[in-house]
């Protein structure tokens, strides 16, 4: 199984797990889930699901500890004479579990690392001894990785932090904390769930309900829409432009149009994927959390990045975000900036620090390549730039009276986001840094809408009838958006229609997907872009 | 409150039932529009390989299946100009071997060609469980393999005679691509002793279009277009010993001395030969072919005279090279 969108997933997998979740008792069915998890992860890793046993084992335990030696650290308070001998006692115990805490944490994130960047970090070991005249290279090391390794490594972390916190308590069953870690509509692609809200959801599981059942495979088909119908057909046309616009002479209208495509197909694919996921989950009668909140009505970066891959915002505020700017060194520095710069700039130089932590790491989770870091670097300016520009802007706009709320000003902010989201994604896809500023330069210095009017961009892999399609499927998009955005549920909406309607809507989704599906001879569907992280 | 729950649940059920049986009409409904003899129009890229379906009956010499690699290095209407036999290339891009297996049985049901050449790159494409699942389904409901031929549904063409095939390909399958991209690994052939396997069930499709061909006493042969990226000598190694095994010949065209030069003859870093690459490619290919299997040379021969009318046709789409 290389995909959730895929018939050995959709037609095999899924309806055996959801049949025999259905006929065994409550007390089995998270057992099934777990054992059926396991066999998705075998499938897909082999043996080297040995690093996901290694995951779990190690945070379980540590959690436990952690417990523990809360335990006896209250036990041994009682016996402390005076104050400073109970500050002593918290402080050799709270040492302890931080040690443990710690040593657990790098060893997971160390792994990760090893596995997905020690090529990465290597080959420009290797240029840098190169520059530097000296006569060896390291041999590029290869290791193979479990599949979803990113993601369940975040959720590891991410519990174990908390119970070192004392947010949650640590799981004595061990069966509910793997359920947690390897749940299969989560494990390949996210989101990135957090303990709190889904692993007592997950092991307390219900029997399936009629419309868990519906509403789970009409989310499903949306979401197969999105990837076979959009992004497959998309990436014909995207491939052709990203690897032959040196070769072909395009002009930077055709690198525009690139750009925006490409994105449209990261966002069809990785959010129709999680439609799948998130229904699945929804057969079983588990909520998981969504990754994407309509992400291209944002006004601004900031608010883009709230709406696009939700998860993994949250965790990096949470986990990264929040401990840097706590921490004593940035707590000082904001301290003494606020006696300079005032109580409005004062806290910034703290907050872009962690924002750049924030950004250099999102920027490497999402590859080992310097792509991925200056993408994450693009962001981080945007969204300082937008931190530092806005109480300017905001007195500005008060002085001439101009009112942001009126439509064609939303409009406009939502376009300038769009189109700055498209160029961030050109860097992200390009085949390496330099290439990246080539079509940047390309799309600067030669841009011109040629191409749209000659025809040129019926040539490139897409005629008329591909972008007739896509823009079909980008309009039923944007208007079940819209339905969100104004907090109605389409699918409640789709409910309450007379069956004759219903049944319409379903029956044009499914043949539309048959028929206008990129599938089979003369395709070749992209693989699920998030999957390898 | 029993009765009122259990009205409900069947309820469910006969909706559930008659939900799955009216997709299946639908899918039935998709299918009976949805075949090859549905459509008419000048061929575009994704119908390539059905354009071999179109070609009047028994009128090929030779049929050469593959994925992308056969398409962009075989010219079957510079091979009629050269020595006068009839070829199609029926191949798409990242084509499985289920698929080529299922265009041989398709091909073979109108065409009785004397030799099929079976590009060997797709024998080494890894296939998932989808691949054989989704050819069972093309079996029950055409609609999953013909989709992509929407685009060109002609609602008149619904009641013609369903033998009637009626579009064809001018360039007989092959792909015009003139982009120079020269390859970064011009000595990829260097010998070697090991020996590539095949992936998983890829060696019963092949068995099975050896069967097939073996059945309709078609000869099978198995030929290697050059591709630096794709080939190696350790692939050239298995397929002599798979050729030994099933007692066909085997042409590798990495180790024959096409004249190709690597800097100018490829459009993908080596990946495929380009329209230069394909020129050298079919000429050597055309003689091997037309000397080894007696081909017929047709270009006097009236029935023909479509062929002979084909060059116009592909000087015009292969002109823009002129200036390259």
């Amino acid at each position: 199984m290389g995909s959730y969108i895929s018939i050995s997933y959709l037609l095999l997998f899924l309806p055996i797990v959801a049949i025999v979740f259905s006929v065994v008792p409550k007390k089995i069915k998270p057992f099934v889930l777990l054992a059926a998890s396991l066999v998705f992860i075998w499938t897909c890793s082999r043996f080297w699901i040995i690093y996901w046993i290694f995951t779990t084992l190690s945070v379980y335990l540590a959690a436990l500890f952690v417990e523990k030696s809360k335990q006896k650290c209250k036990e041994a308070l009682p016996s402390a004479e005076d104050r400073e001998q109970k500050k002593a006692i918290k402080k050799q115990f709270a040492r302890k579990q931080l040690c443990v805490v710690s040593l657990i944490i790098i060893a997971n994130i160390g792994l990760l690392a090893v596995l997905r960047y020690s090529q990465f970090f290597v080959a420009n070991f290797n240029i840098i001894v190169q520059k530097l005249g000296a006569d060896f290279q390291v041999a590029l090391p290869k290791f193979a990785a479990c599949i979803g390794i990113s993601f369940y490594t975040l959720q590891a972390v991410s519990y174990l932090h908390d119970v070192y916190k004392g947010k949650i308590a640590a799981d004595h069953n061990l069966g509910r904390l793997a359920l947690y870690m390897s749940f299969f509509p989560i494990i390949m692609e996210g989101p990135i769930c957090r303990y709190s809200d889904t692993a007592e959801r997950l092991w307390n599981c219900e029997r399936i309900q009629f419309k868990d059942f519906t509403f789970g495979m009409q989310r499903i088909a949306f979401g197969i829409l999105k990837k076979v119908v959009v992004a497959d057909r998309l990436n014909v046309m995207v491939t052709s432009i990203f690897r032959e616009y040196q070769y072909c002479d395009y002009d930077g209208g055709i690198i525009f149009l690139g750009a925006v495509l490409y994105t449209i197909e990261l966002y069809m694919e990785f959010s129709g994927t999680i439609d799948v996921v998130i229904g699945s989950g929804e057969i079983f009668g588990v909520t998981i959390p969504e990754n994407f909140r309509q992400p291209f009505f944002s006004k601004s970066i900031t608010e883009f990045w709230q709406r696009w891959h939700i998860t993994l915002g949250t965790w990096f505020k949470d986990y990264v975000f929040y401990p840097v700017t706590m921490s004593k060194p940035m707590k000082k520095l904001t301290k003494n900036a606020r006696k300079k710069l005032g109580r409005n700039y004062g806290p910034m130089p703290a907050s872009i620090f962690a924002f750049g932590c924030v950004w250099l790491c999102n920027g490497l989770w999402h590859g080992a390549g310097w792509e991925f870091i200056f993408f994450g670097f693009y962001h981080f300016v945007l969204i300082s730039l937008g931190s530092l520009i806005l109480p300017l802007s905001t007195a500005l706009f008060k002085k001439w009276n101009f009112d942001r709320h009126k439509l064609p000003y939303r409009i406009f902010t939502i376009v300038r986001t769009a189109i700055l989201v498209c160029i961030g994604e050109m860097f992200f896809n390009s085949r390496g840094l330099s290439e990246g500023f080539k079509m940047f330069k390309v799309l600067v210095t030669k841009f011109t809408f040629k191409s749209f009017f000659n025809g040129a961009i019926f040539t490139m892999g897409m005629d008329r009838f591909d972008y007739i399609v896509i823009l079909a499927v980008i309009a039923l998009v944007f208007a079940v958006g819209l339905m969100k955005e104004k907090g109605i549920s389409p699918r409640e909406w789709l409910a309450e229609r007379h069956i004759c309607v219903r049944w319409a809507v379903l029956f044009t989704m499914i043949m539309a997907i048959v028929i206008f599906g990129a599938y089979g001879t003369g395709y070749i569907p992209i693989d699920p872009i998030y999957a390898n992280f | 409150m029993k009765e009122k729950i259990s009205r409900s649940t069947i309820k469910k059920i006969i909706a559930s039932v008659l939900f799955v049986v009216f997709g299946i009409g639908l899918l039935g409904i998709a299918s009976f529009c949805f075949t090859p003899e549905r459509f008419h129009t000048d061929s575009v890229k994704d119908v390539k390989p059905y354009g071999v379906l179109a070609e009047p009956e028994n009128t090929l010499d030779a049929v050469i299946f593959g994925d992308s690699e056969a398409f962009s290095a075989f010219s079957p209407v510079q091979m009629w100009q050269e020595h006068g036999f009839t070829s199609y290339v029926c191949s798409s891009a990242s084509q499985y071997i289920s698929l080529t297996e299922s265009f041989v049985r398709q091909t073979l049901e109108h065409q009785k060609p004397k030799v099929i050449f079976l590009e060997t790159n797709a024998i080494y494409r890894k296939m998932n469980t989808d691949n054989p699942t989704l050819a069972e389904a093309e079996k029950i409901f055409p609609v999953f393999q013909y989709h992509n031929l929407w685009k060109n549904l002609d609602p008149a063409g619904i009641n013609e005679n369903e033998d009637d095939y009626c579009w064809q390909d001018d360039l007989k399958g092959f792909k015009y691509i003139d982009i120079i991209n020269p390859s970064r690994n011009p000595d990829y052939m260097k010998k070697t002793k090991a020996v590539k396997k095949v992936p998983g069930s890829n060696l019963t499709h092949v068995t099975n279009i050896y069967n097939l061909c073996k059945e309709s006493g078609v000869e099978l042969v198995l030929v290697s277009a050059p591709s630096t990226i794709n080939w190696n000598y350790a692939k050239h190694n298995m397929m002599v010993k798979l050729s030994k095994q099933l007692g066909v010949k085997y042409i590798d065209l990495n180790v024959e001395k096409l004249g190709l030069n690597w800097n100018h003859d490829t459009c993908d870093r080596g990946d495929h030969v380009n329209y230069f690459g394909a020129t050298k490619v079919s000429k050597f290919f055309g003689d091997y072919a037309a000397k080894t299997f007696s081909l017929p040379d047709r270009r006097k021969d009236s029935a023909y005279s479509d062929w002979n009318a084909l060059k116009e046709k592909y000087d015009d789409v292969t002109a823009r090279s002129k200036t390259k």
